[in-house]
């Protein structure tokens, strides 16, 4: 089955078996190894990918659902060198242990900041519930994210 | 091994209707997919992406909130069409399902349709009377959510139609409604939810709808309950009884997470509550 | 002795060394990378509690186009082993094969496919025809050892390999008692007496990432292992001893892994591996999230009984701790989990009658493996639910009793000494204690004395309650595990630091980093560390005992140490100093400096020796085994909110005040503190693995395995209370288990403060709570 997306602005044209999960897509057929499987059952959240701006589990779609659609990973925020300050964020609060489940983490944040700039911890809490993470017990990765809010409203308001 | 072939991204209702109305078995409607997907449920050789047709639209209408069918239970939370027509149960029940991620996914229509013992929505869709819309190539009918529960959607659903809209009235003065979802965890399959109706007349209800939903089998109304609460006053000790006979009526059937008897007792406690919330909610919606 | 050092980059907050990378996504994980050619493995699991396989045909599936092998019992060495990630010799009994004829519990291996894609695995499975016997099971803990149950390992070469009680006839799996002084006598005359007996439950770690694996054959036909493990080197040597090849053959790789917490601690990649080698290609397995459940590893349940005998000061007179540990189907970690009930609770308590009694026996349920807190969780409940009961019948504050009675900075216990991990213990004294300020800030913190006994004996429906514990851990295993580090520096003065030390996410990397740094008077940035390859790296045990930061690094301070004297002795040639004189140099900043202010950058140090004269490598290897296991202390204080209607039971707050000696890395010890206390709360409330009346379990899956999210998290404060640990590097003990161990005895005890009924089984699921509350009413 042809199937095209655009991913991280990049449109793609993929040869998939029609059963194909989006998951599977992104990891094999594109190589965006940062979205992972952790579940398969839309429980852990770590296959969160942005499908059209909108955090979904990509283990829970089948990517012939989602044809012609933008998807966006966290290869396509940010890298090493240019940073997205979601992930900057991330790394000085001391976020990151094993780091599996930070990707959807940043997606799910990305979108909840896109919605609402200036969001409350409740916020927070509700936006990143569908993420688990087994390492951090989450204190740090809501103070990264309430900390990255600040830093794009600065940034925002130094840019005027 | 599936037999899947491929997908139709129809771009109205008309067009998903015409695919339906092509090879029934062969073809299937695919709303968020959370059933689907996992299931892996692969009998048909083309699934009908309706996440394309229309159908999301959520808008308050006259004395009508009109939801189509593939509109997120995120959506359904949030939207402030459903807080315009004072429907707290319907937001409530939708803001309590699984993850806000999840919800982003799951749709109402979708929902109702695969009925699962443990759709927090459907009970405030009974508490509220909704109406289901339907359609087929050939035209379209409307089924009260009762009859839509109680005969089972796979039954009351003819080849080649689709849930199209659920339709609400809007909270009318001196009436107020109210869901409460009991479960172990923050995001968790419900043990046992309640949502409540009720009008007042006078200062007494006039009229009461008690829908539990997550003991199994189904959601379901609770007209013990219900009949207690006609006609008489508003009181902690009516609302206490009539829960209390509500959880006696309840049809509780095993669960390896928690045992009938406490998950009727937790029935009995939320329907109380949903109660007292609703009432509080219809003294306050004056004209 | 000050408790407060000046350091430089020891004690910061660095941000880890390979955050970034995983936040922007970059491929680091075992399953992120593609090898031409990789088949898909799956394993068929065991549909029955206890059944021996007596017929097992793989004829069909070996025919299904794209199946490459099929491996049952049939086709594989019978090299019976631990899969335990122990040091040699294990202490856990060698009962187990790659593939047996007999299965011994429902998800246990039967046999392993490997095909072209992971859908032909999974179609092949159903192929494979087996006869089973099936065999009457063994489901409750109590049962195993009864006369006439059944025998889980009736297998005539199962056996202990170190001189252990092991009488598999009776499903003993491990056995430890001792003694000190006269317990019996002592409690008979004991003034107040308590007795408590808890019980906990199957739960498991579920780390994100699952275990996988790829295994492949290298250019020289060398078996590489690419896997999400703990402990690399007894990877290499426990597959070699199953598969029978020379460990010569085999490398280790631990990639990035995405958590462990214990569940990885375990040796699983043996058949993966024998897939590779009869097919020659890479094979790739990963355990789908159910499982990742059953069929890896688990907390071992447990019931434990603790007496107490004290006088009216609350001073212990005697203490018995009596556990029934369940190992599971397999007795890896069996002995040293009930061990470490032992070790880990009692000597935080100085008594001079002590007993001390554990059997850990066979069930036909999921293996118990190494799990966070390794039996401290599952002794710390009663223990600490006992002291408080004490506290109450003393008239006495909880908070108080334990300032009272907690051991001290130079005393010591017999206890040390008696109880190893499967042979005799080390002799230690207590060189660093700060638990008597932890207890006073934590019950700062969380409001004790506003908050104690308020709600009890009021009429409403919500309820509120505080309740606390006293925790000790150790800091690896003594005399018995070691860690090397080998360093080396290059052309711009920067260093490679290698070392076998797993980190899993933990930031031992990090935090090895910094001691390395720290030694050197380098920034963090000229430290770079590559980890855990067998090929590359020095040994280690790996991560596990809270070892990384106390034993592993050690040897890195050690290394360190050693190369700053190689770059002092190029350096005093470079300035043309005698031999002699060569102590006066000092180190800062990556140079070295002399006493007349002229200086050479360690830049130009490594350009002389490596290019200049006598020419040589400044480097070295180093090794450490630790003689001591000093605790890190703990004070646990939870305030939780009971609806009584329901009873669900809310944390609050939760606060964890914690010392670990330095804390090389705070923002990392904070994040152990959290993510263990988040865990623990878990374990406490939510989570339960549960099985019906065959041994299947009901709910392998997060959807109805609750473990805590962000909008089930309590309000938590973590207090880092810095102590100096003499024996540690720059002062440091361990903190990655302790705080595992606090929420089930100080929620236990708060709900008691909050509604008056003590919840002795775990998890307190709000059926539980609301049955005691019945109870109690009904009294």
């Amino acid at each position: 089955m042809r199937l095209e997306l655009t991913i991280n602005g990049v449109p793609r044209v993929f040869e998939v078996a029609p059963e194909a999960l989006l998951l599977d897509v992104l990891r094999d057929a594109a190589g965006c190894k940062s979205v992972k499987r952790g579940c398969e059952a839309g429980d852990c959240g770590a296959c969160t990918v942005l499908v059209d701006g909108r955090p979904l589990a990509s283990c829970m779609l089948l990517a012939g659902q989602v044809a012609g659609r933008s998807i966006t990973t966290v290869e396509g925020l940010g890298s090493p060198d240019r940073p997205h300050p979601l992930m900057t964020a991330m790394v000085e609060a001391g976020a990151v242990q094993c780091g599996f489940c930070i990707p959807g983490v940043i997606l799910s944040a990305k979108a909840l900041l896109d919605e609402n700039p200036n969001p409350t911890a409740h916020d927070v809490h509700e936006a990143l519930d569908g993420h688990l993470c087994r390492c951090t017990g989450y204190v740090k990765q809501i103070d990264a994210v309430l900390e990255a809010a600040a830093r794009l409203r600065a940034g925002k308001e130094g840019a005027r | 091994m599936t037999k899947l072939e491929g997908f139709a991204h129809p771009r109205s209702v008309e067009e998903a209707l015409a695919l339906l109305a092509g090879s029934p078995g062969d073809v299937r409607p695919i709303a968020g997919g959370t059933g689907l997907v996992p299931l892996a449920d692969r009998r048909a050789r083309v699934l009908i992406d309706l996440s394309r047709a229309g159908l999301e639209a959520v808008v308050l209408e006259g004395e009508t909130l009109r939801l189509g069918a593939t509109a997120t239970l995120d959506a359904v939370a949030r939207t402030r069409a459903v807080a315009e027509a004072g429907l707290d149960a319907l937001a409530e029940a939708a803001g309590a399902a699984a993850s806000r991620r999840l919800r982003r996914q799951i749709t109402l229509g979708g929902n109702l349709v695969a009925l699962y013992p443990w759709s927090d929505t459907v009970p405030a869709l009974l508490a509220l009377a909704a109406t289901v819309r339907l359609r087929s190539a050939d035209g379209s009918r409307a089924v009260a959510i009762d009859d839509f529960v109680a005969r089972h959607p796979s039954k009351v659903l003819r080849p080649g139609e689709l849930v199209v809209e659920i339709a609400v009235p809007r909270a009318a003065p001196h009436t107020g409604s109210a869901f409460l979802k009991f479960a172990r965890s923050a995001v968790d399959y419900t043990l046992c939810d309640a949502a409540a109706w009720v009008r007042l007349d006078g200062g007494a209800i006039g009229e009461a709808r008690v829908a539990v939903g997550g003991l199994r089998p189904l959601p379901a109304r609770l007209a013990a309950a219900e009949r207690m609460l006609s006609g008489s006053a508003p009181d902690p000790e009516t609302l206490a009884a009539a829960a209390a006979a509500g959880a006696a009526e309840a049809e509780i059937s095993a669960d390896f997470r928690a045992s009938v008897e406490y998950r009727r007792e937790l029935c009995g406690v939320l329907v109380r509550r949903a109660l007292e919330t609703a009432v509080r909610r219809a003294v306050g919606r004056t004209p | 002795m000050s408790d407060r050092r000046e350091f430089k980059v020891v004690g910061r907050s660095e941000p880890k060394i390979d955050a970034l990378g995983m936040a922007a996504g970059r491929a680091a994980y075992t399953d992120d990378i593609e090898l031409p050619g990789m088949l898909h493995a799956k394993f068929l699991w065991s549909p029955h509690a206890h059944a021996r396989i007596v017929r097992i045909d793989a004829s069909r599936a070996r025919a299904l186009p794209g199946v490459v092998c099929v491996l049952t019992h049939q086709d594989v060495p019978r090299n019976i082993h631990t899969t335990a990630g122990q040091g040699h010799p294990e202490p856990s009994p060698y009962d187990t094969a790659m593939l047996d004829a007999k299965v011994r519990y429902v998800g246990d291996r039967v046999a392993a496919v490997a095909a072209e894609t992971r859908a032909i695995a999974e179609q092949a499975l159903r192929l494979i025809d087996v006869e089973y016997e099936v065999l009457p099971a063994v489901l409750d803990l109590g049962d195993a050892m009864k006369p006439g149950a059944p025998v889980i390992h009736d297998e005539p070469d199962c056996r202990a390999v170190i001189p252990v009680p092991y009488d598999p006839q009776r499903n003993l799996a491990g056995h430890v008692d001792l003694q000190i002084g006269d317990p019996e006598r002592a409690f008979a005359a004991a003034p107040v007496q308590v007795e408590v007996t808890c019980e906990t439950h199957y739960g498991q770690h579920t780390p994100i990432e699952p275990h996988v694996t790829i295994c492949w054959l290298d250019a020289d036909n060398r078996l590489v292992i690419r896997t999400s493990t703990q402990v690399p080197f007894h990877v290499r040597r426990i597959v070699a001893q199953s598969c029978g090849i020379p460990v010569r053959r085999i490398r280790v790789i631990k990639p990035r892994i995405g958590g462990g917490f214990g569940a990885k601690q375990e040796v699983l990649e043996d058949l993966v591996a024998m897939l590779a080698l009869r097919t020659g290609r890479p094979v790739k397995h990963e355990y789908t999230r159910p499982e990742e459940f059953v069929s890896s590893r688990t907390r071992h349940p447990a019931r434990g009984r603790v007496r107490l005998g004290l006088a009216r000061d609350g001073a212990p007179q005697a203490i018995d701790l009596e556990m029934l540990v369940n190992t599971g189907a397999y007795g890896s970690h069996a002995l040293t989990v009930a061990c470490n009930c032992g070790s880990k609770t009692l000597p935080l308590y100085p008594c001079p009658n002590v007993g001390f009694r554990a059997d850990s026996v066979y069930t036909n349920l999921p293996v118990g493996g190494a799990y966070r807190g390794y039996g401290a969780t599952q002794a710390a409940f009663p223990m600490e639910v006992a002291l408080d009961i004490a506290a109450e019948k003393l008239g006495l504050d909880p908070v108080e009793l334990r300032r009272k009675i907690h051991i001290r900075e130079g005393q010591g216990s017999a206890v040390f000494r008696a109880l190893g991990e499967g042979k005799s213990g080390v002799e230690q004294k207590i060189g660093s204690c700060k638990l008597d300020e932890c207890l006073t800030r934590g019950a700062e913190a969380i409001g004790w004395k506003e908050k104690r006994g308020r709600d009890r004996n009021t009429r409403q429906r919500l309820k509120r309650g505080v309740g606390m514990c006293a925790l000790m851990q150790g800091s690896s295993i003594p005399e018995i595990d070691m860690g090397a580090a080998s360093l080396k520096l290059n052309d711009d003065g920067s260093f490679n630091l290698l070392v076998g030390a797993t980190d899993l996410g933990t930031g031992s990397d990090t935090v090895l980093a910094q001691i390395a740094a720290e030694t050197l008077d380098v920034p963090l940035d000229h430290v770079i560390v590559y980890s855990s390859d067998t090929d590359l790296t020095p040994f280690d045990v790996g991560a596990y005992a809270s070892s990384t930061t106390y034993l592993s690094g050690e040897a890195v301070r050690k290394a360190a140490a050693i190369v700053r004297e190689q770059i002092l002795a190029v350096a005093a040639g470079m300035l043309g100093l005698p031999p002699g004189e060569a102590a006066m140099l000092r180190t800062a900043d990556r140079a070295v400096h002399a006493p007349d202010g002229r200086s050479v950058t360690y830049a130009q140090v490594a350009l002389h020796a490596l290019y200049d004269a006598d020419q040589h490598q400044i480097g070295t290897f180093a090794s450490h085994i630790t003689h001591a296991s000093p605790p890190p202390f703990a004070a646990h204080f939870a305030e939780v909110e009971v609806d009584t209607e329901t009873g669900f039971c809310r944390v609050v707050k939760y606060v964890a005040a914690v010392d670990c000696g330095t804390a090389i890395n705070p923002k990392l010890a904070e994040g152990q503190t959290e993510g263990a206390v988040v865990n623990g709360i878990g374990y406490a409330l939510t989570e339960e693995l549960l099985f019906d009346q065959h041994g299947r379990c009901r709910n392998p899956n997060f959807g109805h395995y609750k473990i805590l999210t962000t909008r089930d998290l309590p309000e938590l404060v973590t207090i880092l209370v810095p102590s100096y640990e003499p024996t540690g590097p720059y002062g440091a003990k361990s903190v990655s288990e302790i705080s595992i161990n606090g929420p089930l005895p100080a929620i236990s005890n708060a709900i008691y403060d909050a509604v008056g009924v003590r919840l002795f089984r775990s998890p307190f699921t709000p059926e539980r709570i609301l049955r005691a509350l019945r109870e109690q009413a009904g009294k």
